[in-house]
């Protein structure tokens, strides 16, 4: 079963088959697996090392009594209420570029879920050039200009959402929050399940 | 020579990828470059000349999520 009662037939199949990766479980990544999950995706390889912080509950898909627990352990929780069908396989690691091609091997699309600019460009740097299709997210902080988050189709196998401007800048004033970093989450798997379905992005 | 940067058009030297995106203070690693439609990126950025009518598009890695 999926937690979706509206696909067809051959959607539902398309969408239980694919396996897909996601790299961080933080605002991104947890957000993003909640969607695939109501969209109807079944598995997913889920790597991430962090604990659930007071300072996450701003924008991730966690819960003020999980606070302390391994992201991972808690999202999967999280996700196994809304469809206990689920194939989950939840990595406790710190992802490098010397494991992460091996962490994503199953997967055919994998949604770059970081936080770190230098982490997200390591993850493109590996994992574009061995063929993986890479969802990724930058320009997502701060409040506002909703528009300004586009999804764009760069080359042949990465899609990014974004505005490709606003990062995190706490000297600026600029943070992560839920509305932003929701509606690139939201991008995200919108865009994974398009490109599954093979559907316009 | 002219190339297509960011969908303007735009007077070039002749240099590489790299050699452009460095001349405005972009480096190469805090982007994702396409040209012509294709990611150029690391050692091909520093590698691949740009040629008249080349289109770059340069998308920058910023932090948060």
């Amino acid at each position: 079963m999926t937690a979706n009662v509206y696909l067809s037939g051959e959607e539902r199949a398309i969408l239980e088959s694919a396996r897909i990766g996601i790299a961080g479980a933080g605002g991104l990544g947890s957000n993003c697996a909640a969607h695939l999950v109501r969209a109807g995706v079944r598995r997913l390889v889920i790597a991430d090392f962090d604990t659930v912080a007071a300072s996450n509950l701003n924008r991730q898909f966690f819960f003020r009594d999980q606070l302390g627990r391994k992201k991972i352990d808690a999202l999967r929780e999280n996700l196994l209420r809304i469809e206990p069908g689920l194939e989950l396989e939840m990595r406790d690691v710190r992802l490098d570029a010397g494991n992460i091609a091996s962490v994503f091997a199953s997967c055919g699309i994998v949604a770059e879920a970081f936080d770190c600019a230098e982490a997200k460009a390591m993850l493109l740097r590996e994992l574009l050039p061995a063929g993986k299709t890479v969802v990724a997210a930058s320009g997502i902080a701060g409040w506002g200009k909703s528009g300004a988050i586009t999804v764009r189709r760069i080359g042949n196998n990465l899609v990014m959402v974004g505005d490709f401007k606003t990062g995190v800048d706490p000297a600026a004033g600029i943070h992560p929050a839920s509305p932003r970093v929701g509606i690139a989450a939201a991008m995200q798997a919108n865009s994974i399940v398009a490109l599954i379905l093979k559907k316009e992005l | 020579m002219k190339i297509v940067y960011q969908g303007e058009v735009t007077e070039t030297a002749v240099g590489t990828v790299a050699g452009f995106l460095n001349g405005r203070n972009i480096p190469v690693q805090s982007v994702i470059a396409e040209l012509n439609g294709e990611i150029c990126g690391g050692r091909d950025a520093e590698m691949q000349m740009l040629r008249d009518g080349d289109v770059l598009n340069v998308f920058r890695i910023v932090a948060g999520g």
